[in-house]
């Protein structure tokens, strides 16, 4: 066998396995300067045994199936980050929205508070209604901070560049900047309304502000803390 | 890297171990990693050396290796370098060496016979 024969039967083998192209191109490359050395070391002491330069080289297959191995060994975060920390958070808000609606609607369910029956004299309104302004924490910043601390954790634990937990961060923040709720109790003449949506405005609500900040302070000080235990680490 | 048949079964985990404290002296391209690994251990440990490659591409994926690509003696490579995460796991990873290491030794030297017998 020669070395190109070697390296092409290795390349066969890793394709058969599935690895990403961009994976088995750099790996091919870097077998390929190592075969090489290998070699040149081989010329220097005379020694033309270019089975032995194999059989230290390993088998394509095995080093194939080694290389298969250890991609898999990869978290699913680490091998698709910008799945995990760009595409999923952007789902993961209506996601959390959509379970605090829920919630909400179920919570009025259960006081009784429904259109065309409504007591606004009653106790279940008058509390329902003194707890409006809070529906706002519940519905919008808490999902935005709980986003963000998951996707902080993730990152931590998964251990990506803080570049992506950055990222994560960045687009918590505009689609939780954005989002907006209009909620109004229904009394005897007119039916409750639950908006939720999207809105960008020029002067934003001070909720609006807390939505986007919050998720920002969350993941910058899960980097902050991630690099000051790098930084301890370096200096230990 | 595989260990060969010459090497025990229980040897998990000591390749990354390797790696990461032979580049946490120097950044190394992976055909001088070989090497150092040779000289470190004296060759008690053999290894194919196509599959250092795959553990490396990993613990780079892991955060805990960087990569880029370098002119090392004339021609460009991809040297290897220990991260401040992967410093930590170093760290880590050589405290519970250490701890295994000791507690093995204990066993084999009769450490069994030293503990107390249990209530019957």
């Amino acid at each position: 066998m020669n070395a190109q024969r070697w390296l092409l039967e290795l390349r066969t083998e890793l394709v058969r396995r599935k690895l990403p192209p961009l994976y088995v191109e750099r790996f091919v490359l870097e077998l390929s300067d190592h075969l090489s050395n290998l070699l040149e070391d081989r010329m220097s002491t005379d020694a033309k045994d270019l089975h032995g330069v194999f059989q230290r080289l390993g088998s394509p297959g095995h080093v194939a199936a080694s290389a298969a191995q250890e991609f898999r060994k990869a978290r699913f975060s680490q091998r698709h980050p910008v799945l995990m920390f760009v595409v999923l958070p952007v789902l993961s808000l209506p996601v959390l929205w959509f379970a605090s609606l829920t919630c909400i609607i179920l919570l009025m369910g259960a006081l009784g508070i429904e259109s065309g029956k409504v007591d606004t004299g009653g106790a279940a309104w008058q509390f329902a209604n003194a707890c409006l302004p809070y529906t706002v924490l519940g519905l919008l910043i808490l999902p935005a901070a709980a986003s963000a601390a998951f996707f902080a954790r993730l990152a931590n634990r998964a251990q990506v560049s803080w570049k992506w937990l950055a990222a994560a961060s960045v687009v918590i923040a505009v689609l939780g900047g954005l989002a907006a709720i209009d909620i109004m109790l229904p009394t005897m003449h007119e039916q409750g309304r639950l908006t939720l949506g999207l809105s960008f405005s020029r002067y934003p609500s001070a909720s609006q502000v807390l939505q986007f900040v919050l998720p920002l302070a969350i993941c910058g000080w899960a980097i902050w803390r991630q690099m000051r235990n790098g930084r301890q680490m370096m200096h230990a | 890297m595989a260990i060969r048949k010459t090497n025990p079964a229980f040897l998990n985990g000591v390749p990354e171990l390797l790696l990461l404290e032979l580049l946490s002296r120097r950044p190394m391209y992976g055909y001088e990693l070989v090497q150092s690994i040779k000289l470190a251990t004296g060759g008690t440990l053999e290894f194919g050396e196509g599959c250092i490659y795959p553990i490396l591409h990993r613990l780079e994926t892991q955060g805990v290796l960087a990569a880029a690509r370098e002119v090392v003696g004339g021609r460009e490579r991809v040297v290897y370098r220990v991260t401040p995460r992967g410093k930590k796991q170093l760290a880590e990873s050589v405290s519970a060496w250490q701890r295994i290491v000791g507690a093995v030794n204990h066993a084999l030297q009769g450490g069994e016979r030293e503990r107390p017998a249990l209530a019957s």
